[in-house]
């Protein structure tokens, strides 16, 4: 049995492997795929050391970083469930293989929220996108909309604008949120149009996206995009283990990262504590593991 | 040899796990540039049916996204 599994792949995980592995823990980490939601993010601008770098070539140094070290690494592969039993923990994987060890982190992040509109199931993949860095040049010189207008929203329309011919962005609020750099450079941008007060209520097309209906001061409008990317927030990849949660599905932990259960431990964008910022979930994986490594004495 | 075509964006981890995965079965493979082939890219999503990257094509069929089992029956 090793000391300790890790479930996920992104920054909070690989985090928690490197320190793990360097207290000389035996470590197994399970991921779907190494660099998790960071993989779909284009510039990171706001991580020390790094003035600007894509998501893609982030994942590949952490990944580098990760494999130099003696840790079993077991990628392509979904978890079913994390569960302690009196003193060890058992994680289940989709396959059906088991996994023991003393001890757990569940870093496995989270996913992008759906709006649960009509025509979003519809069109996924046929104009919609959930991943603007990896599907924008299918918009070069379209008109597109970016719903939502938070950190992730304003991202993504700044990213699009280099792309698309116009970019909308419809925010159900009364002003943009997120970063003050970010919604300064949106506001300079010539080709981004800002619609606030605006909640979507459907997705239109033929065979493939033609536009959205959205309603603003009680009046119900059409907009007539080709593309539409939905930037609404995130939902935590909780659903595996059955440790408390707060109503938003996010594990409840203490300052050390320890969840209801005292052999199982949560860190980065699937807890409870903090912002969804890389920094904080790398640090919150090293908190973890310090801590297991306490436990485990 | 069979005409392996993928069609990729600088910023997909998708389409790196397809090229490796063709690198390692030792799969001849053209890459191209959604960016830099618009036409070409307009007229293999609308054979794959949808708008993701990757794009990959092979023979008379395409597909969208980095399916191992999708392109091993469309190899055979």
């Amino acid at each position: 049995m090793k000391d300790l599994t890790i479930i996920g792949g992104g920054p909070a995980a690989i985090t928690a492997a490197i320190y793990a592995a360097r207290a000389k823990m035996t470590i197994t980490l399970v991921t779907e795929e190494l660099g998790g939601y960071l993989t779909k993010t284009d510039k990171i601008e706001n991580y020390p050391g790094f003035k600007t770098i894509t998501g893609l070539e982030l994942t590949k140094a952490l990944e580098e970083h990760l494999k130099s070290y003696d840790v079993e690494i077991i990628e392509d592969e979904t978890v079913k469930t994390v569960k302690q039993e009196n003193n060890e923990v058992i994680t289940e994987l989709e396959n059906g293989q088991i996994l023991k060890s003393k001890i757990a982190i569940i870093a496995t992040g989270s996913k992008r929220k759906k709006l649960g509109i009509k025509g979003e199931q519809e069109f996924a993949n046929k104009g919609i996108t959930y991943c603007a860095v990896c599907d924008g040049s299918l918009f070069q010189d379209q008109e597109v909309a970016v719903i939502g207008g938070s950190y992730a929203g304003t991202k993504s329309a700044m990213y699009l604008s280099k792309i698309a011919k116009k970019v909308y962005i419809i925010e159900i609020q009364n002003e943009l949120s997120g970063e003050e750099l970010l919604i300064e450079q949106v506001k300079k941008t010539e080709n981004i149009e800002v619609i606030t007060g605006a909640k979507t209520l459907e997705i239109y097309g033929d065979e493939y996206v033609k536009g959205l209906k959205y309603e603003t001061n009680n009046e119900t409008k059409n907009l007539e995009v080709q593309g539409i990317s939905i930037e609404i927030g995130l939902i935590p990849n909780s659903e595996i283990t059955n440790v408390e949660k707060n109503k938003e599905g996010k594990i409840i932990v203490t300052d050390d990262m320890k969840t209801s259960s005292n052999k199982i431990f949560a860190a980065g964008d699937v807890n409870n504590k903090g912002k969804e910022q890389i920094i904080i979930a790398a640090a919150q994986g090293c908190i973890a593991a310090l801590k297991t490594k306490e436990e485990l004495k | 040899m069979t005409k392996v075509k993928i069609y990729t964006t600088p910023i997909c981890l998708e389409c790196e796990k397809a090229k490796k995965y063709f690198k390692e079965n030792n799969i001849e493979y053209e890459e191209i540039d959604t960016f830099e082939n618009k036409e070409a890219t307009e007229k293999a999503f609308k054979k794959a049916g949808q708008k993701r990257i990757p794009i990959i094509e092979i023979r008379d069929k395409a597909f969208s996204g980095f399916d191992k089992k999708k392109i091993e029956k469309q190899l055979k």
